[in-house]
């Protein structure tokens, strides 16, 4: 299963190993995967087909191709500046804030153009929602926080409100931890229950889909422990897209794995075969931690 | 062998500590502000009291600079100490009179004056010593007699002004001011405020309109270091004449009351015609004393002749002064009449305050108007109430140059403040007065009066313009504004152009400190981080939602203090508002837009340019008061902030 491209080996016995080393990350990805229920083909959510993006003259993205499929994690992995971000900010065009920006080719959700022009940006991040790398609750109390998003499109009782809060504040596995002090400041919170609030906040709105860009890379292993649980608990109900610097990470909440590399995507797979049998050598290279 | 580590740089002189030095330097900074703080509070109190009226409570009689006092005398029913003095050693001894003020607070009944070398002791008859004085100084000395009170502070700040340095008060311009900022601040806030958002939050995509923004904001930062006089210059043009789209000279409504001499009083409302440069305000009511002039007496008779003339179309000047002697006898000296003496003494009441006028015994009391009103009543009308009170009513402070012409039964009665007073008899024979008032800039005196059938023309000394027109024949007054928008009867209504009124002022002060607010929104605007701004937009707001819910609650702490601050410098503002033809002595506050108005600093800078020296202090007070209200919205600004400002992540 674990088959290692010749390149890999030789540059590996260069090293001074003799022997055929063991996978870096199989031990963990093999608990990871063993989780995993990828076994029925999933609808796609997104589709996109020939992406290209620029700020200003310089090309960030280039003839993108990617099936993002409906309840399953997609990871977007790649060096610093290979343009995951930039693709995941595409897809609830928040890039729309950056006048430079631009963008040509494909996307679909659910069959709603994304590159249309007169798309309803607003009304596609209620269906698209967001979390950022570093925490970013609204300096108002938690309710405030969770509610921010629904008070913005639906009126709603405040009963209906307050259950809508709990709801979501469960979901994010946060209500435990704040139900005695919902009035309390957002901000009093530590670094990885104000992440998890900023989900709570994004879930609220129900959305297909939601987009993690970095969502642990700002907090410490054990937040990580409790976001990652949390994503694997979201997937139930959410489209999840996640940006992740960590190998370890995309190969424990992951079901997809894809590769980009300077503007290009190189490889989409089933995580498990980006980690143990990748089709691309550089991707090999980067996903054994030889270079990125 | 070399040595691992290179030491010898151990031996080398240490440079001093830099933070000993910046410590050191802070240290000189607050100690030279805090002592110009406490150096400007203290002589500004020292200059206030040194004259004749303190702020804070305490009795004061004040000598003046004299070589040596001579002789001290105190007149217990004037309350005023008579001293004969030298201003120098040379001249002729002079004889000085100071009053007591408040003159009820100290019992100078068998009082005397013990001199012990320099110093001049006043003995109360139970005993007490106080130090009135001394011999020599340039200032002139002061004696703190009584005990503290606030009750001159008080009359100070709720005081109208004056001509007389110890009445002088400062709620007109106390008022004028607060006017002015509320305008200011209706119209400063939401425009300053609107501004930074566009410039913040909607930064523009294409390359032009990018250009265009970057101008504007280049522009607002320069506009913020403009003197603020050339916004007064641009107030005066664009709020005051409009750039003379309505015509000049525009019209005008104003409000005014209507006297009749039994007493009664009617608000009625008139429209005037205003030349560029005569501003009509509101008439204020100005006290009456009212006299019997006994039937066939010499005055009754002179005056009879007067009217016959003036009802056969000739123009009687009543021209003259009335002042009061000695013996409690009114002096009455016109062009017309000669010199009359009435004895008031069992007509009337004099309040004390009479006395404060200077020098009074044979000195007209700057020139009150007189008048015959019908069935042996003689009116003496001064401008302003609150000086004298006789018989319940008041006589205000007098001016010199006041003229009376009677023409056809009607009185009109000119001052140098450009009130005109027209009196007329109707058919019953109650004379009703009507009082317009043309506010400073207009001096109708030397002007000339025109009849043309029912019509009166008056037009003033300035290459003749019409000031306005009357018709004898009719009682009401229409309108003939051209522009007027609003309920007449509310305070909000606005004629066009707006002249100078609240409004315009308020718009002129809009002008120098909206560069400021925009400014201080701006950064407050720029504090809040993207992070939050990319949040709200992440839960599908639309940037609306996005200014109102994230971005101006969590700027609104810093908002608010820039703005306050601003206030502070609105309120201070004398350049613009002089430059607009604000008024330097006005009597009254604002209650409508479109009245005129006084401020505060524009009333200092009267005060200090006032030939009466005395004035100096009484400016010192305004200045004083000008400081507490900095200093309250200072405070509050600081309050805001510590309480509002939120912790942003």
């Amino acid at each position: 299963m674990a088959s290692v491209p010749q390149r890999t080996e030789s540059s590996r016995s260069e090293a001074g190993a003799p022997e055929k080393p063991a996978h870096p990350l199989a031990g963990v990805a093999r608990s990871a995967f063993s989780k995993r229920d990828t076994d029925a083909p999933a609808k796609v959510a997104l589709e996109v087909r020939g992406f290209d993006c620029w700020y200003g003259d310089f090309q960030a993205l280039k003839d993108l191709n990617l099936d993002i499929p409906e309840n399953r994690v997609t990871a977007l992995i790649g060096p610093s500046g290979c343009g995951k971000s930039t693709f995941l900010r595409w897809i609830n065009r928040m890039n729309d804030l950056i006048p430079a920006a631009r963008a040509e080719g494909g996307m679909k959700l659910h069959g709603l153009d994304l590159m249309s022009k007169d798309l309803d940006e607003v009304d596609l991040r209620r269906r698209v929602g967001m979390v950022f790398q570093k925490p970013n609750p609204f300096p108002k109390s938690i309710y405030e926080n969770v509610a921010f998003g629904p008070r913005l499109h639906y009126k709603m009782k405040r009963k209906q409100l307050d259950e809508l809060v709990e709801q979501s504040l469960r979901g994010a596995a946060l209500w435990d931890e704040v139900k005695g002090r919902l009035r309390a400041s957002a901000l009093s919170l530590s670094g990885g229950q104000q992440q998890r609030l900023c989900i709570a906040r994004a879930i609220a709105l129900s959305p297909e889909m939601l987009l993690m860009d970095e969502p642990c890379s700002a907090l410490d292993p054990k937040a990580t422990v409790r976001v990652e649980d949390l994503i694997h608990e979201l997937r139930k109900r959410f489209t999840i897209v996640i940006v992740t610097h960590n190998m370890q990470q995309a190969a424990r909440v992951s079901d997809l794995t894809s590769f980009f590399f300077e503007g290009r995507i190189v490889e989409t797979d089933d995580t498990i075969n980006i980690f143990t049998n990748p089709k691309s050598p550089q991707t090999e290279e980067y996903v054994t931690g030889r270079f990125g | 062998m070399a040595p691992l580590f290179d030491t010898s740089h151990r031996r080398l002189k240490r440079t001093p500590r830099r933070n000993r030095v910046n410590r050191a330097f802070l240290s000189v900074c607050l100690l030279v502000t805090s002592l110009s703080v406490l150096a400007l509070t203290v002589l500004l109190t020292a200059v206030f009291l040194q004259g004749s009226r303190p702020l804070f409570g305490f009795d004061v009689l004040v000598l003046p600079s004299t070589v040596g006092v001579e002789s001290i005398e105190i007149e217990e029913s004037r309350r005023r100490i008579v001293f004969d003095y030298e201003e120098d050693a040379a001249s002729a001894p002079a004889t000085g009179v100071r009053y007591l003020f408040p003159p009820t607070t100290i019992d100078l009944m068998g009082a005397e004056v013990v001199r012990e070398g320099e110093e001049a002791l006043l003995v109360t008859a139970d005993g007490e010593r106080r130090r009135i004085g001394d011999g020599g100084g340039v200032l002139p000395r002061l004696a703190m007699l009584g005990s503290p009170s606030a009750k001159v502070a008080s009359e100070f700040v709720t005081g109208s002004p004056s001509s007389a340095p110890s009445e002088a008060g400062f709620r007109a311009p106390l008022l004028g001011s607060l006017w002015l900022l509320a305008v200011c601040a209706a119209a400063a806030l939401p425009l300053g405020v609107g501004t930074a958002i566009v410039l913040e939050e909607y930064r523009p995509r294409r390359r032009v309109v990018r250009l265009l923004h970057s101008l504007v904001q280049t522009n607002i930062r320069n506009l913020a270091g403009v003197p603020s006089v050339v916004y007064g210059l641009i107030g005066l043009t664009v709020f005051v004449r409009m750039f003379g789209a309505f015509g000049n000279p525009g019209q005008f409504t104003t409000f005014e009351e209507i006297i009749t001499t039994d007493g009664q009083r009617i608000v009625g409302q008139v429209v005037e015609d205003r030349t560029e440069r005569t501003y009509a305000v509101r008439a204020e009511l100005f006290g009456e004393i009212e006299l019997a002039v006994a039937e066939g007496g010499e005055l009754a008779e002179r005056l009879e002749g007067a009217f016959e003339r003036a009802a056969a179309g000739e123009m009687v000047s009543l021209n003259g002064t009335i002042g009061l002697d000695d013996e409690f006898r009114f002096v009455l000296e016109t062009e017309e009449l000669g010199e009359l003496r009435l004895d008031a003494s069992e007509a009337t009441s004099v309040d004390d305050s009479i006395f404060f006028a200077e020098e009074f015994e044979r000195r007209p009391l700057r020139a009150a108007s007189i008048e015959f009103l019908g069935a042996g009543e003689l009116v003496v009308e001064t401008p302003e109430a609150g000086r004298v009170t006789v018989d319940k009513s008041r006589i205000g402070d007098m001016r010199e140059d006041r003229d009376t012409l009677l023409v056809r039964e009607h009185i009109f009665t000119f001052d140098s403040a450009a009130t005109v007073t027209v009196r007329e008899r109707d058919a019953a024979g109650v004379w009703s007065a009507r009082k317009r008032r043309m506010e400073v800039g207009e001096r109708l005196r030397g002007g000339a009066i025109e009849l043309d059938g029912d019509r009166v023309r008056l037009s003033s000394e300035r290459g003749g313009d019409v000031a306005f027109e009357f018709d004898l024949g009719s009682t009401e007054y229409r309108a003939r504004t051209r522009f007027t928008l609003g309920d007449e009867d509310s305070p909000f209504f606005v004629t066009l152009p707006f002249g100078t009124s609240v409004l315009a002022g308020g718009l002129t002060l809009m002008l120098v400190i909206l560069p400021v607010i925009i400014i201080a929104s701006q950064e407050s605007l720029r504090a809040v981080p993207d992070s939050l701004r990319e949040g709200a937009f992440a839960l599908g707001a639309t940037r609306q939602q996005m200014i109102l819910g994230m971005t101006l609650p969590n700027a609104a702490p810093g908002i608010m203090t820039g703005s306050i601050l601003a206030m502070s410098r609105a309120i201070g503002e004398a350049a613009p508002i002089l430059i607009i033809g604000g008024a330097g002595f006005v009597t009254f506050s604002p209650d409508n837009l479109m009245s005129g108005f006084a401020a505060m600093p524009l009333q200092i800078y009267s005060w200090t340019a006032d030939a009466n020296t005395e004035f100096r202090s009484v400016a010192a007070g305004g200045i004083m008061v000008l400081l507490a209200v900095l200093f309250m919205f200072n405070g509050v600004a600081i309050l805001l902030r510590q309480r509002l400002q939120k912790e942003l992540p």
